[in-house]
């Protein structure tokens, strides 16, 4: 049975065949204005890059922020429940998942089988978001995939007093006028991200494994510190931005 | 005349008797080392003579020197007077050759009531930071709430916004006038406020709601502190926020009464120190 999985976020938009466990093919494209349009579009791509037609997959079921308006899916499931289930089918050992991308960070409990069993998120405050961190990359004026490999490199990182991105921000100015280094303030900026993290994590518990996602997976320099403060290392799958779709496919091929 | 005596600025026949000569009557002055801005007030037992605001990031010792060596040339008193001085803010220990020192909100609440007798809560709106007061006839902060810690709700959620909007503080002042619901901001937070702010701008919302749902949206913020406290008749307005006309007014429409707004609202801590620098002087 080939079913799909179809994650439209706030900025990419996902679509995943699944078959007999395995992932045929995917697309993964930006969510433009017209929700509806964007989840076709990546439908479509998701099937060039197959031999069997649309009306060959037996079940759709969509996910995430735009979910609502894709008039073709069988099924909407919420993103906890779909990132559980990705994070799961990828490593069935999982039993804490933490999915941050540039707008909310969410922690999710999963039991055995895959399901959330418990979930906290902060969408409220951007300080505990991927945003803190573009926010600091624009303020360095660095690369936005530069600063987590460059904050490894201090061995005397900046403590960050202000909590709040905005206040941090003018921190960074007045460190960066006193002329310290740059490792040294995304050191401190990284360590303040993830404490803040970590207390969001422990709302619902760190079980091991930890399965990171979102665009901070992509950032070394959270996943060591988080490492250090949960003291065993993360799973991060090569497929993070699929995680979503993945999820919603496994849900659409479980009857 | 005699030579004041300069090592003992409070003994009779130094100071007061010297700026007495010169028609001033006995100085005091306060001084608030905030974390952005310096503020000096001097004043004699009636009138405030001078006040001074300045963003600075120059430590505080230094900053009060140079302010008060400032203040001295353009009262035209010589370089060697001495007035007593009390220091507030953040940074008061910094002052080391202040006479006194005084806790910031006390000296805010003083300098507040000085202004309007009748003022019974004063909300206080900074740059990086919003409290709100509840202060007895004398003087007393009965109940205070505060936010130091979140940029909504202060002068840089204000700022920020001016910079996504491309409008001055005025300008936006202007552009609200006459609206009375402007759009939601559903977002409290400054950075995701901003980025909401953009999209509605791109979405093609007409500025003058956009400014007007901003300043409904610190509004919700001051309220919070507001509410904690109890809001008495009068409400005094202080801070370098208080000056935007449009939020003041947003937040008259939100309290339903009007608000009062000292003619510098910065200088109010700064005030409160003089005034508390004029406390016991001439009494030794």
């Amino acid at each position: 049975m080939i079913v799909a999985g179809i994650d439209v976020g706030s900025r990419t938009t996902c679509a995943l065949f699944l078959a007999e466990g395995k992932i045929l093919s995917y697309s993964l494209i930006f969510t433009g204005a017209d929700s509806a349009a964007t989840a076709r579009r990546a439908m479509d791509e998701a099937l060039s890059k197959v031999d069997f037609p649309g009306d060959a997959v037996e079940r759709i079921v969509a996910t995430g922020y735009g979910r609502i308006l894709v008039p073709f899916a069988h099924k909407i499931i919420s993103e906890i429940s779909c990132h559980a289930k990705g994070a799961h089918f990828l490593f069935p050992s999982v039993r804490t998942v933490l999915d941050m991308g540039g707008q909310d960070c969410k922690a999710i409990r999963v039991d055995p089988h895959g399901n959330p069993s418990d979930f906290v998120m902060n969408d409220k405050c951007a300080a505990g978001t991927g945003r803190f961190l573009e926010v600091m990359a624009e303020a360095l004026r660095l690369p936005l995939e530069e600063i987590g490999p460059l904050s490894l490199h201090s061995d005397q990182p900046i403590t960050i007093n202000s909590f709040c991105t905005v206040f941090a921000k003018a921190e960074v100015g007045l460190l960066m006028r006193e002329g310290i280094p740059k490792k040294d303030i995304l050191a401190g900026l990284h360590r303040a991200l993830s404490v803040r993290i970590f207390s969001l994590l422990k709302k619902v518990g760190i079980e091991k494994d930890l399965v990171i996602t979102g665009g901070i997976a992509k950032n070394i320099g959270v996943v060591k510190v988080m490492e250090e403060k949960i003291g065993f290392p993360a799973l991060i799958p090569e497929e993070s931005p699929l995680v979503g779709a993945l999820g919603a496919a496994v849900v659409a091929g479980e009857r | 005349m005699t030579t004041p005596d300069l090592n003992k600025p409070s003994a009779p026949g130094t100071l007061s008797h010297w700026t007495e000569e010169q028609g001033k009557g006995t100085l005091f002055s306060g001084i608030n080392i905030g974390t952005e801005t310096v503020n000096l007030v001097v004043m004699n037992e009636d009138d405030i003579l001078h006040a001074h605001t300045e963003v600075t990031e120059e430590g505080g010792f230094i900053v009060s020197q140079r302010l008060l060596e400032q203040a001295k040339r353009k009262l035209m008193l010589p370089a060697q007077s001495r007035m007593t001085l009390a220091a507030t803010g953040i940074g008061k220990k910094t002052v080391t050759f202040a006479q006194k020192q005084s806790s910031d909100m006390v000296c805010h609440a003083r300098g507040a009531l000085w202004l309007f007798p009748e003022a019974r809560t004063v909300l206080d709106i900074g740059a990086s930071g919003n409290r709100a007061m509840s202060v007895s006839k004398a003087g007393k902060v009965e109940k205070f709430a505060l936010n130091s810690k979140c940029a909504s709700g202060t002068g840089s959620f204000l700022w920020g916004m001016t910079k996504v909007i491309e409008a001055s503080f005025e300008e936006m002042t202007s552009l609200s006038s006459g609206i009375e619901h402007g759009t939601k901001i559903s977002n409290y937070c400054a950075v995701f406020a901003e980025s909401e702010v953009i999209s509605k701008i791109h979405g093609g919302e007409p500025k003058s709601r956009i400014v007007a749902g901003i300043y409904d949206a610190v509004v919700d913020r001051l309220m919070e502190q507001l509410n904690r406290v109890g809001i008495r008749e009068e409400v005094v307005v202080t801070g370098g926020v208080a000056r935007n006309t449009g939020l003041i007014r947003a937040l008259e429409r939100r309290i339903g009464r009007k608000v009062r707004v000292p003619q510098d609202p910065q200088i109010v801590g700064a005030l409160g120190a003089a005034l508390f620098a004029r406390v016991n002087v001439g009494q030794e």
